[in-house]
């Protein structure tokens, strides 16, 4: 067990300081420009008009979904990267190990999942975060904890972090973790081989497309859910189908 | 003992290994030398598992799998190492997946070479990686020691003091098989020379009896080669018009 754990650490040892910087300036940037359109729509429209925007329409407006997106690819061109080889050939280190190189591809997959579902909670910290910065904002007056539940049912981006009782993100989410997972600990696999992973261009091209939905969409929710177990299943299946070269 | 038998490899429709036999028996230092592309790379990578083949290799009388691989250790020039680790954490992989790694082992040779312990290996100079690379596999507790071109890239002060150092601290049971181009360099210091032509071993020859035939390392390498030494003279006479 602990050499599976020492495989994992060496992916974590490998990206996690470029991965965790990323994230913090997610947060930072998200912060930035949130703070930017609440104070703008205090002063402006709360205390002049005498009305001020939604909850929903101040998270829609500071845009703060393409942020994510911007940290989801960075984090995904890191994670990808780690075990690629350029100058040296990491790889005949990894096929050298007590555990075989498809062990050491589920111990960066499963590590790589820990990253995107670590992401994702991070992201629902700070939205939280923000509705706890807009009910706290004395201009716009005595708000209710409904404010906050409405702006998740009501923007896309914030249900589609938070589906509340739609449960089917809540599955989605989570194996589009997983596929994200493999996708990425798939990629310096088939690097090492010459090949080209594109199981991860897909996938990012699928979330980019399709995370964001509207409440109720079953239709998309259940196209993303069957891109991830495509993907998942021809990663592993590669893996699994690839021979070690000892003759 | 590491034995070859009949081992042949292709690229496409190239022969890169023609049915080598080769024994590595414990204990030795073994230089491979060839010119580029003779395949000692292939040779090595084959006897690691890295490539397919055809033949038998066999590692203390077992086919080499990842149940005995940690018997054999390698340092190439192209690096193995993880360039975004420190050698401290190389240091904790490597405890991890090598039972036999030597701290003690690893400690001396890091202050040997004033290698930085807590620097990523990517901010390495080559002379520095190739320095790691080889303690890497010095270290590993392996009883076959491959190394293919790993001072490429050091000085000849450092490679001379890393020669000593090794015959230093080799166990009588460790095995290196060391492939250079560094002939003369390596000559006093390896046991024993194999020489390999075209994918063909043409030449194998203990430093026993090398010295007892009064030939030296470098005249054994220009014969079985058939190196012609008016080779240079001629062209340049053919160049210049002027005798030498």
């Amino acid at each position: 067990m602990k050499k599976y754990l020492s495989v994992i650490m060496l992916s974590a040892r490998s990206s996690i300081y470029k991965v965790f910087p990323v994230m913090i300036l997610m947060i930072a940037a998200q912060y930035f420009l949130f703070s930017k359109k609440l104070s703008l729509a205090s002063v402006s429209e709360g205390s002049i008009a005498g009305s001020f925007p939604s909850l929903e329409m101040v998270i829609f407006e500071s845009r703060i979904m393409w942020v994510l997106f911007a940290a989801f690819l960075v984090i995904t061109f890191f994670l990808c990267r780690t075990g690629c080889e350029f100058k040296n050939k990491q790889g005949y280190t990894l096929k050298r190990l007590r555990i075989s190189e498809k062990g050491v591809f589920f111990c960066q997959a499963l590590y790589n999942s820990a990253v995107y579902l670590i992401l994702w909670g991070i992201q629902i910290m700070t939205a939280l975060w923000f509705c706890h910065m807009y009910m706290s904002e004395p201009v716009f007056g005595d708000l209710g904890s409904q404010t906050v539940f409405a702006a998740f049912y009501r923007n896309d981006f914030m249900h589609s972090i938070l589906p509340l009782a739609e449960f089917g993100i809540y599955i989605r989410n989570a194996v589009l973790a997983v596929a994200l997972g493999a996708a990425s600990a798939v990629f310096p696999y088939k690097q090492r081989m010459g090949k080209i992973g594109f199981e991860i261009i897909l996938l990012t091209a699928a979330c980019l497309l399709f995370f964001v939905v509207e409440m109720g969409s079953i239709d998309f929710t259940g196209l993303m859910i069957m891109i991830c177990l495509f993907v998942t299943f021809m990663t592993v299946r590669f893996v699994m189908g690839k021979e070690d070269e000892y003759a | 003992m590491i034995e070859l038998k009949k081992v042949r490899k292709n690229y496409g429709g190239k022969v890169a290994l023609r049915d080598v036999d080769l024994l590595l028996p414990r204990g030795e230092i073994v230089g491979l030398f060839g010119e580029n592309g003779a395949g000692k790379t292939t040779l090595m990578k084959c006897i690691l598992g890295f490539l397919p083949y055809d033949g038998t290799i066999t590692l203390d009388g077992e086919p080499v799998t990842p149940k005995n691989i940690e018997k054999i250790s390698f340092a190439t020039s192209e690096h193995s190492f993880f360039p975004g680790l420190s050698p401290k954490a190389h240091k904790d992989f490597y405890a991890e997946h090598f039972p036999k790694f030597s701290n003690a082992r690893f400690e001396g040779l890091m202050d040997f070479f004033e290698l930085p312990k807590n620097k990523l290996l990517k901010h390495f100079s080559v002379g520095q990686k190739n320095q790691f690379e080889v303690i890497l596999s010095l270290c590993q507790g392996a009883d076959y020691i491959i190394m293919d071109e790993p001072f490429a890239g050091n000085d000849v002060f450092n490679r001379e003091d890393f020669y000593k150092v090794l015959l230093g601290i080799l166990e009588p049971n460790e095995t290196i098989l060391l492939s250079t181009h560094l002939i003369e360099e390596v000559s006093n210091f390896i046991g024993r020379a194999v020489l390999i032509h075209r994918g063909e071993i043409i030449g194998d020859v203990s430093a026993l009896d090398l010295e007892e035939s009064g030939s030296s390392l470098i005249d054994f390498v220009k014969n079985t080669y058939n190196y012609r030494s008016d080779r240079v003279s001629k062209t340049l006479e053919a160049l210049t018009g002027k005798k030498e």
